[in-house]
């Protein structure tokens, strides 16, 4: 895998959104408050000083961290469900319209676009000079980063809400049809499935040889990515619609009933939970030692125990989560207000 | 196209009238301090033709229940027993033996279906999907195509929370109307309902778009539920709530507008029209801190489901058990005039069934009942109560 790949959602396993830890200090104050056109359902991404915001409203948005003022704009016919990801020079990000675009992320000029066919809800990931992304019509669909011609296209048995997962040749895929399918990265052949309760539309996380994913028959699964069996399952009080994220041994998630939990990734045993109060579906954000959430109220918790460490009810979400820098945490809220705080 | 329709103007002085009947009827109406709803004027299409299929449809006054324990256990509802007891239903409703030929009742092949869920209480109280799925697995047994199947709600976000885009099966739609509070992009601007409840600055609420112009017929899966301003939350109000925008206008604590306004709003065509079928969803009752509490205390698992064409006398049946179990539980009645129960704490309303936000308003029911929307006399409805055998 190459430096420039962003092979799941929000970049890696921690959902870093490709920023490195920040050492804990609880924000002070707000540096500005901005707002982008539109909704925001997906989370904001970070490179080279500027915000990517995608929305509702069809935009993709980039802000200036420093002043947090619009840099560019670029807009496309149909809402913007997904989270944008990074490819090289481009902002890739996919859409209702059926198209994934890249974006020049210093001028907001289209590269290239490659049209689907159905509804993009999923965030395109990249390894191998290979981009992937599913659609609500429950395809699988891989295309070369470089002249942009499809490599493959699988169909599975369900639609596809969540961001795929690669880890050198499998790619991971969570599907509506209760199943988490595990495929050939360069063929798009099956090569195992493994099935839940219930259908999922959270994004996977792979971690020493097991895949972690919830679904939303309200158990969350370790499962072995060699073969697909279940190692551990846990369960929780509702389904399960927030993409875990991994650090070291722990791995961190929400579910519907408002719990967020950490529990060993070997044993599947909890370290800790901490009841948030609203319904969570947006991923937790790892930074050094601090998990970051939305649910309703921002939080910032200690990774090692769950203790509440800082809160602010900014920014309300169902999906974003925090971008967080050494010397800024950037947060999107629903209603499309993006705020800095430092 | 939508602009060379004709539309008309009515006006329901019903909020007057219908509060005279009431008064008449509930004692509890008698101390009313609540202050006479102001007239409401509907603006819609001329010269629609209503549907024998309509509200209150093929089958007025009747309400066939059934309840199964094994439909839900831990919380989880089952795919396999919501679905038999579903099929079993509509062959009672409807009195045929195929339950395709009880489909074939409501749709045909070349409708556009709507299923208007109720996500608003998700995740921990809103439309089951496994019932959505049975639902759509039955209209297409029709023959209506998957993609001529959709799955709607005003809220995106809502509908976002409960996960039904996943859920529901490949080629089935699902529509959020609005994504925001105040988008009106959905809307007919051409429909609407016109009242000046509190002096607001919008007074008019509109019919959704997908109603009025995208839709042929529509299945309401109103959940079972307690609602603070209503009374009780079930075909009417997610239908006629749901249909139309700015409605939370008509309650300002203490006081609520929903009777009439719930009523009139059903009543308003084409979605008098095309509402042909009612499911209620009884899987989780909530009763206390609808409609949208999450506190699982409050949610019983009933394992219940409603099935009928008139609303009016399932949402009165709905009224009877969501009073019994409050009475059970020690909650006071949905009626109660008591300003001792109002609190202006949201946090001490989701905690305590004791305390309520607003006077509650279940006699929207009737009220709709007046307006020719069913049946809201008990001993007139023909409720039948099957065993899940």
């Amino acid at each position: 895998m190459s430096n420039g790949d962003w092979p799941t959602l929000l970049g890696d396993n921690r959902r870093s959104g490709g920023q490195a830890a920040r050492p804990w200090r609880a924000p002070q104050k707000s540096l500005w408050q901005s707002s982008v056109e539109g909704w925001v359902r997906g989370a904001p991404i970070l490179r080279g000083g500027l915000l990517y915001v995608a929305s509702l409203g069809g935009c993709l948005t980039a802000i200036d961290i420093r002043t947090g003022k619009m840099h560019w704009q670029f807009k496309t016919d149909a809402s913007i469900h997904s989270t944008p990801s990074l490819n090289r020079k481009d902002v890739l990000v996919t859409c209702d319209d059926g198209k994934l675009y890249a974006i020049d992320s210093s001028s907001g000029a289209k590269s290239w676009e490659f049209a689907s066919g159905a509804e993009i809800w999923s965030s395109p990931i990249v390894a191998n000079d290979t981009i992937f992304f599913g659609d609500t019509a429950g395809s699988m669909q891989a295309v070369a980063s470089i002249g942009h011609a499809m490599k493959w296209k699988r169909d599975l048995g369900g639609k596809i809400y969540a961001t795929a997962c690669v880890s050198g040749k499998q790619l991971f895929v969570s599907c509506g049809d209760a199943n988490v399918y595990c495929l050939d990265a360069i063929s798009g052949e099956i090569r195992w499935k493994a099935a839940t309760g219930s259908g999922i539309d959270c994004s996977p996380a792979v971690a020493n040889g097991s895949l972690f994913v919830g679904s939303l028959d309200f158990f969350f699964y370790a499962i072995d990515t060699t073969n697909g069996a279940v190692r551990w399952k846990y369960e929780a009080e509702l389904g399960i619609s927030s993409s875990p994220a991994v650090s070291g041994d722990i791995v961190v998630f929400g579910c519907k009933a408002g719990m967020l939990r950490a529990l060993n990734t070997q044993t599947g045993k909890l370290l800790w939970s901490r009841f948030l109060g609203q319904a969570i579906t947006a991923p937790p954000v790892i930074s050094g030692d601090t998990v970051w959430i939305q649910s309703g109220v921002t939080h910032a918790l200690n990774l090692a125990d769950g203790k509440v460490l800082w809160w602010a009810r900014l920014g309300y979400s169902l999906q974003s989560a925090p971008v967080v820098t050494e010397s800024a945490v950037y947060l999107t809220s629903m209603e499309g207000d993006v705020y800095a705080l430092a | 196209m939508i602009d060379r329709r004709q539309f008309v103007k009515r006006t329901c002085l019903g909020g007057l009238a219908l509060y005279l009947d009431h008064w008449a009827t509930s004692p509890a109406y008698g101390q009313d301090v609540i202050p006479p709803a102001p007239p409401i004027h509907v603006t819609e299409p001329a010269g629609i033709e209503r549907s024998p299929l309509g509200m209150p449809g093929l089958f007025p006054g009747r309400v066939v229940e059934i309840a199964d324990q094994q439909a839900i256990i831990s919380n989880r509802v089952s795919q396999t027993v919501v679905q038999r007891i579903l099929d079993h239903a509509l062959c009672e409703l409807t009195g045929v033996q195929d339950v395709r030929v009880a489909w074939s009742k409501f749709v045909e092949p070349k409708d556009i279906v709507g299923i208007k869920i109720n996500p608003s209480g998700a995740p921990a109280c809103c439309s089951s999907p496994e019932i959505v799925r049975a639902i759509v697995a039955g209209v297409q047994s029709a023959g209506v195509p998957l993609k001529n199947i959709h799955v709607y709600d005003r809220y995106a976000y809502e509908i976002d929370i409960g996960s039904y885009q996943t859920l529901v099966p490949l080629g089935v739609r699902v529509v959020g109307i609005q994504d925001r509070k105040l988008d009106a992009s959905g809307y007919d601007s051409n429909i609407y309902c016109e009242a000046n409840f509190f002096g607001e600055w919008e007074t008019r609420s509109y019919m959704a778009s997908i109603v009025s112009s995208d839709l042929t017929k529509i299945i309401n899966v109103p959940t079972m539920k307690d609602h603070s301003a209503a009374g009780v939350t079930g075909c009417l109000k997610n239908l006629g709530y749901g249909t139309f925008n700015n409605v939370d206008r008509s309650h300002r604590r203490p006081f609520s507008f929903t009777d009439p306004l719930i009523g009139v709003m059903c009543s308003v065509e084409p979605l008098r029209s095309k509402a042909v079928l009612h499911i209620m969803d009884g899987m989780r009752m909530l009763w206390h801190g609808g409609p949208l509490s999450q506190n699982p205390k409050f949610i019983f698992p009933a394992g219940t489901l409603m099935v009928g064409t008139d609303p009016v006398a399932m949402d009165t049946i709905e009224l009877e058990k969501i009073e019994a179990k409050r009475s059970k539980e020690g909650a006071p009645s949905v009626w109660s005039r008591d300003p001792k129960s109002l609190t202006e704490n949201g946090g001490e309303f989701y905690e305590d069934a004791t305390k309520n936000l607003y006077y509650r308003q279940p006699h929207h029911i009737a009220a709709a009942g007046k307006l020719g929307l069913g049946v809201s006399e008990l001993k007139r409805i023909d409720h039948r109560i099957l065993s899940a055998g």
